[in-house]
């Protein structure tokens, strides 16, 4: 199997709010693929017809070759998911939940769970619904991991973490991915965390446009460019090769994934009067929101 | 996936029983209506039976008799004087003239008695704690009184102390009149032996009451279907047996004391034939009594001057048997009741399903879940709520054909199934 | 070993619940006890064996409530913490069949509603056999097995209506369970529903199978 995760002309709404339209896209197994969007374009609903809890309006979901919303306990094993905002069992203490989780897996792997939880240096029997967000979080991470699955879905992992969590949460995940043999979907709005972990990045817009490519491409690839224009020229505005304008910055940009060249020729027929000066260099989080859109 | 299909059928099932059940019990609460039981007797002035019939909604009685002549109230209840014989008295037409006899109102007064059987006074219908007080007969004062102990009928006559809830009381003093309890149990159930009683008891008959004339003690039947009676007269058991014709088995016992001292109660046999139990000779007196069904009849027993007159009635019909003082029969009649007579929201609730779930049986103190079959008519009404449920499902965007079950028990059930489909409409898959 | 492992997440949510209730079904018990004891002190015990035996009068009316109570208390406990957040979809990712898994919770809360009516049952029967002979006991408790059922139908119309997602159905779901309800508290006298409470037992027994409706509604949602 190559995919691990395969979606086909997806279709969702909420009433009259579509949410998505014919969305197609795949993750390749062993890879880590980040879909990243901003809030509100459906990361959350997507992750939840994945998961088979939603009924999409239309179009196919596959997960490790099984219909999303039919998962067989077996695969369902499989699967590490984290729900949004570190879902768990609030009532239960670090030892509790884990004697609960365990008989459920047949490889499950006590060690990677204490690993994790040990360094909160909490008492194994306090209570999860007394810690921090950050010390549930690793909780949550320690359990996932203890599943030992090959497929791992983690939806809004940042949620409610400071960043050194965030540090941690991303080094252990890291970690995890090295010992082989794992694909990790995460989805996340904190896109600069992205930067050392994932292979591919999906971004998905409002409306259901999406964007797949691996990570290096795009860091390659889309570029951002001060212009300076005549005053009778006309602002240029987003087409085949410009996908976005910014003119509200102290200076106006483009940000294109065509080269500088082609890019200055194409400016020449179609929007005469306008002038390329620099590359400028972005961060991954300034590519996102070029890529995007501030709103 | 399957099981939740099963579970949606199982939640079809329940709100099927569960409008079965009380959809016909909201039609009830709508529409019942206090229509024509009839009140019947026999005049014997007119020696006709006459009867009096609520007709039309409101008041509108009528006083007629079997020969179809209406009366005013004033002259129906002077056909029957011995009824109404305070207001003869108040009318100024006592003493009364009759057959050449001639009726002062404490003669009416000293021969006026009604015994009545009710269905659920039979044992079937009526659970009953099988502990009897057993009053002493001969009290010596005025009122009767409960003694503090309860007899159980069983291998013996055992005597329950209620102060201390044992056979025997805890306290034991030395003596020989300690045990007052186990002291009855012996003599009683020694008396019984001696009487030639096969314990164990097989079934106990008596009126458990202090509101009564005085006490006729219990009629207990043992191991060889043998009957006897046993009185309890100043602190000891009295016991007779009982004869009964060889064609006689008892069913029930109702004990009824009354002041004539005339009857102590009815004998139901297991042929469904009643009895009078004549007091003190316990001669049988069978009652010719047509159509008569104990299961379902409630039936009383009015006795004057002059006669006996047996009326008994179901839902539908009523019965009246008169009879002279000697149980001889003179006349008898019967009519349908206007009550019976079917109304419109009764034949809309029997188009509407096939069947309905009765929990309660007026003649029963059980609850039971009766199926009650509504009659042809709910082939049509059945047949509606599945086109209509066909419709529906269609309307809803379903395949109707690919929901078998569901139309089937609609088919079946009628409306309720109908109602239930909508309710739980199916999942698309 | 799963379904300890079941057993155990229930246990950990009812368990506070658990014991409320059996604070309060024992506290009726006391009750009873007392109230049945304060009768034989202000009247004659025969006139008390009287109104039981011949009148039909029910001492013991003080628990008839008390198993539904109990039933919606627990499934309240059980299913309201798997509401909140959506929690349930936890326990529906588990790699277990999804009907085996609610299957076990209600198989738990039955089990643990069931001991208490249990208890019930017991406390009634010698609270009865202290004032009265054994045969009034054995009446008490068949007088209050259609109580018992009362609390069966509690606890899974209450699991039904907190398992569904979708309101209107709730309110279905609702009204059959008080529509079953409500034949189960009708009796004027002692064991009037001697020769119906198997067929009602019967009956609420499709409460079972039904349990995996709301559950998978609420799995494929739209």
């Amino acid at each position: 199997m190559n995919h691990a995760i395969e979606v086909d002309s997806l279709s969702h709404n909420y009433g009259d709010r579509v949410i998505y339209e014919n969305l197609s896209f795949s993750v390749p197994t062993r890879k880590v693929v980040a879909l990243l969007g901003k809030n509100g374009v459906g990361k959350t609903t997507l992750i939840r017809i994945l998961m088979g809890f939603l009924r999409p309006s239309g179009g196919q979901c596959k997960v490790l070759g099984e219909a999303s919303h039919k998962l067989t306990a077996a695969n369902r094993e499989r699967i590490g998911l984290l729900f949004e905002g570190h879902l768990t069992y609030d009532l239960m203490t670090i030892e509790e939940i884990e004697r609960f989780y365990r008989p459920f897996y047949s490889n499950w792997r006590s060690e990677l769970y204490y690993d994790l939880v040990d360094r909160l240096k909490l008492p194994n029997s306090h209570r999860i619904c007394n810690m921090s967000c950050g010390q549930r979080s690793q909780v949550v991470l320690g359990l996932i991991f203890a599943q030992s699955p090959e497929l791992m879905i983690l939806d809004d992992y940042s949620m409610g973490l400071d960043a050194g969590y965030r540090r941690l949460f991303l080094e252990y995940l890291d970690n995890f991915i090295g010992e082989g043999d794992k694909t990790v979907f995460i989805t996340s709005h904190v896109v600069q965390d992205m930067e050392d972990l994932v292979d591919e990045v999906i971004f998905l817009q409002r409306g259901g446009k999406i964007l797949q490519m691996p990570l290096d491409e795009f860091r390659t690839k889309f570029r951002c460019h001060s212009f300076e224009m005549e005053a009778s020229s006309k602002t240029p505005s987003s087409d085949q090769l410009i996908t976005n304008v910014d003119i509200h910055e102290r200076r106006p940009v483009i940000y294109s994934f065509a080269s500088k060249d082609q890019l200055s020729e194409h400016l020449s027929v179609h929007w005469p009067g306008v002038k390329l000066m620099h590359d400028i260099p972005m961060s991954l989080e300034d590519a996102f929101i070029g890529l995007t859109g501030k709103y | 996936m399957m099981p939740a299909r099963f579970a949606r059928w199982s939640l079809l099932l329940l709100a099927i029983i569960l409008f079965a059940i009380w959809l016909p019990q909201a039609h009830n609460k709508l529409f019942e209506y206090r229509f024509g039981k009839t009140h019947l007797f026999y005049s014997p002035v007119a020696k006709t039976f006459i009867y009096k019939e609520l007709l039309g909604e409101g008041h509108q009685f009528v006083y007629r008799d079997r020969e179809g002549n209406n009366y005013s109230r004033e002259q129906f209840e002077t056909l029957i004087p011995f009824i109404y014989y305070k207001n003869m008295d108040l009318w100024g037409k006592l003493p009364l003239e009759l057959d050449g006899n001639s009726f002062d109102i404490q003669t009416i007064r000293k021969e006026r008695q009604v015994m009545e059987l009710k269905p659920v006074e039979l044992t079937e219908y009526n659970p009953r704690i099988q502990l009897f007080p057993l009053l002493e007969s001969n009290p010596g004062r005025a009122r009767l009184r409960f003694p503090e102990n309860v007899f159980r009928p069983g291998d013996s006559l055992e005597f329950i102390d209620s102060d201390h809830n044992h056979p025997t009381p805890s306290h034991d003093e030395s003596g020989d009149h300690d045990h007052p309890t186990l002291e009855l149990t012996e003599d009683f159930s020694a008396a019984l032996t001696v009487a030639g009683f096969q314990f164990p008891v097989t079934a106990t008959y008596g009126q458990v009451s202090i509101l009564k004339a005085f006490d006729a003690g219990y009629f207990l039947v043992d191991n060889q279907d043998r009957l006897y009676h046993l009185i309890r007269k100043d602190g000891h058991p009295t016991v007779w047996r009982v004869a009964l014709p060889d064609s006689v088995k008892v069913r029930f016992i109702k004990v009824t004391e009354n002041k004539r001292r005339e009857t102590v109660g009815f004998l139901l046999d297991q042929e469904n034939k009643l009895h009078i139990i004549s007091y003190s000779t316990y001669q049988l007196i069978p009652l010719n009594l047509p159509g008569y069904n104990p299961d379902t009849m409630e039936l009383k027993i009015i006795f004057n001057p002059l006669y006996r007159t047996t009326i008994y009635s179901d839902q539908e019909n009523i019965y009246a048997v008169a009879m002279d003082k000697e149980y001889r029969v003179i006349d008898s009649f019967s009519r349908t009741m206007a009550m019976a007579a079917p109304r419109l929201p009764d034949q809309i609730r029997d188009f509407l399903s096939p069947f309905r779930l009765e929990l309660r049986d007026p003649n029963s103190r059980y609850f039971a879940m009766q199926l009650i079959w509504n009659g042809n008519i709910a082939i049509f009404g059945s047949i509606a709520a599945m086109l209509l449920a066909v419709a529906y499902l269609r309307l809803r965007g379903y395949k109707p054909f690919s929901h078998p079950v569901d139309i089937a028990l609609v088919l079946l059930s009628g409306f309720y199934g109908l109602i239930a489909l909508i309710l739980l409409p199916p999942d698309n898959d | 070993m799963l379904l300890r492992s079941i057993f155990l997440k229930e246990w950990l949510k009812i368990r506070w619940f658990w014991f409320v209730a059996l604070a309060l079904n024992l506290g009726i018990l006391v009750y009873l006890f007392i109230d049945i004891r304060h009768q034989f002190q202000v009247e004659h015990s025969e006139m008390i064996w009287y109104w039981v035996f011949e009148l039909r009068r029910l001492l013991y009316t003080e628990i008839k409530y008390i198993p539904a109570i109990t039933g919606a208390m627990l499934a309240a406990a059980q299913f309201a913490p798997e509401m909140i957040n959506g929690r349930f979809r936890l326990s529906l990712h588990l790699p277990l069949r999804n009907e085996l898994l609610v299957g076990s919770w209600v198989l738990f809360g039955a089990i643990m509603s069931g001991l208490l009516a249990l208890i019930d049952a017991i406390g009634l029967y010698f609270i009865v056999l202290t004032w009265f002979p054994q045969e009034a006991a054995v009446s008490a408790v068949l007088t209050a097995l259609p109580w018992f059922l009362g609390g069966w139908v509690a606890y899974f119309g209450a699991t039904l209506v907190l398992l569904e997602p979708q309101p209107l159905r709730r309110l279905t779901y609702l009204g059959l369970s008080i529509a079953f309800m409500s034949i189960l508290f009708l009796e004027k006298g002692y064991q009037e529903y001697d020769r119906v409470i198997l067929v009602l037992s019967a009956c609420a027994l499709l409460f079972v199978p039904a349990i995996m409706l709301p559950a998978h509604r609420y799995r494929h949602r739209n």
